[in-house]
């Protein structure tokens, strides 16, 4: 596929990896915010081609492991309820509420269907009119534009027998509450790159400024990452801090335009609870008052307390204080076939990347 | 709605975020949806950059002729 190859080629991948070796002189931490990203690094084995001094840590961006158990449950509770089709990304599908999966759920018969795109639930409606038909829409900046506009046309259609179960995350707030923590560890961030797609970067100028780190909005290829990490370091060792985008060919300093004004549409921002770090204030997007009506939150009123009950320390890894294979559970009471938590589960799940990588990540498996 | 070959499988996207993209230009998909246009200049220029900068001896294009 056009300038995929050359964003995989090994020998210019190994001259980026040079160049940070000549240019890196101290210890730094660079938490990659996305866990796209976490998997590429394991998957080409970034984190063995950079110099042993610089510390990649793993961050919160994984949204199917930072959705609050309380939202999985209630999830799973609005799919008992009788005529109901829950529509979900397969992601979703395995990760442990405190009563089980959604996927335990459908094998008992529950109308749970996997979706690869959120407008395959207003045909789901469509085709439907006498089910209540309810959206699981979680995700970061990127999935939202999709979800919003899942609900929007549910409006404009007049769906009434469609509803969203919505737990958006926002990477900005999350980035501010890891660098102003008192004990950071993060000297950098790559910022997620098919975020900024959406978003743009102009948020992340004052966050650099105010915390004296750089930002750089990174891709997902191996060159992509490791320019990331090669203009963070240029930027550290400088003594510098600012906003940078390595992901030009797809990132424009201003997103996508219209994606943000139906976002600004059918969302607003409030404060939100990510699992296994907790409340992060204004971090999340629900339903604006316009769309108030499409809530599945209010058409299925439950009462219900959740709780975390087992070993899973999923918290301190999306925190990045834990690396996945630190953990006492890692590959032994926890794998993918039976996870402990979500981060085990997911595709952008960081003990998901070291469980699948881990055999691998040497510089021999780096793409030709 | 369009369509767009990913690497050989054609699937449905929506175009409602990128109304502007063209007929044989490559996107960002997520979820069904086109969030991004690749712009292929910028994909050029940041490869010219290493050169530029000393990191590659050589360019892509003239390792790769056939590419």
């Amino acid at each position: 596929m056009k300038h995929l190859q050359e964003y995989r080629d090994g020998d210019i991948a190994d001259a980026v990896a040079r160049s940070i070796h000549e240019t890196t002189t101290r210890s730094w931490s660079i938490m990659e915010v996305c866990g796209g990203q976490t998997h590429s690094i394991m998957r080409y084995g970034i984190d063995q081609m950079i110099p042993k001094s610089i510390r990649l840590i793993h961050g919160p961006g994984c949204p199917v492991c930072v959705t609050p158990v309380e939202t999985i449950d209630r999830a799973q509770m609005i799919a008992e309820q009788p005529k109901v089709i829950l529509c979900t990304y397969g992601d979703m599908l395995r990760v442990p509420g405190s009563r089980g999966s959604l996927s335990g759920l459908k094998t008992r018969g529950c109308d749970i269907r996997t979706i690869y795109s959120p407008l395959q639930a207003c045909q789901i409606a469509r085709d439907n009119p006498n089910r209540s038909v309810v959206l699981f829409a979680i995700g970061f900046e990127t999935t939202a534009p999709a979800n919003a506009m899942a609900i929007k046309i549910a409006k404009s259609e007049k769906l009434k027998n469609f509803s969203a179960l919505v737990s958006h995350v926002l990477v900005p707030p999350a980035i501010e509450m890891i660098a102003s923590d008192p004990v950071c560890r993060v000297d950098a961030f790559l910022a997620a790159g098919h975020v900024c797609a959406v978003t743009g970067y102009e948020a992340y100028h004052r966050l650099s400024e105010m915390y004296r780190i750089p930002i750089v909005v990174t891709g997902f290829e191996p060159v992509d990452l490791l320019e990331g990490i090669r203009l963070a370091v240029l930027q550290l060792e400088k003594g510098q801090a600012y906003v940078e985008n390595a992901y030009q060919r797809t990132v424009a300093a201003d997103g996508n335009p219209t994606a943000r004004g139906v976002l600004r549409e059918v969302f607003q921002v409030t404060d939100r609870e990510w699992r296994g770090i907790g409340t992060i204030p204004q971090s999340g997007f629900c339903l604006s008052e316009a769309f108030r009506d499409f809530d599945a939150e209010v058409r299925f009123p439950l009462d219900w307390k959740s709780v975390e009950c087992n070993n899973c320390r999923a918290g301190d890894v999306l925190r990045g204080i834990l690396k996945p294979n630190q953990c006492e559970e890692f590959g032994k009471g926890c794998t993918p076939d039976s996870p402990l938590g979500a981060p085990m589960v997911s595709h952008e799940g960081a003990c998901a990347a070291y469980y699948q990588f881990s055999q691998l990540g040497s510089k021999a498996n780096a793409p030709q | 709605m369009g369509r767009a070959d990913f690497g050989g499988v054609v699937a449905e996207v929506c175009l409602e975020y990128l109304p502007e993209i063209q007929i044989g230009e490559y996107a960002i998909v997520h979820v069904g949806f086109a969030i991004s246009r690749i712009n292929e200049s910028e994909a050029l220029r940041t490869l010219a950059q290493f050169r530029e900068l000393g990191i590659l001896e050589t360019d892509f294009a003239e390792r790769n002729p056939s590419v």
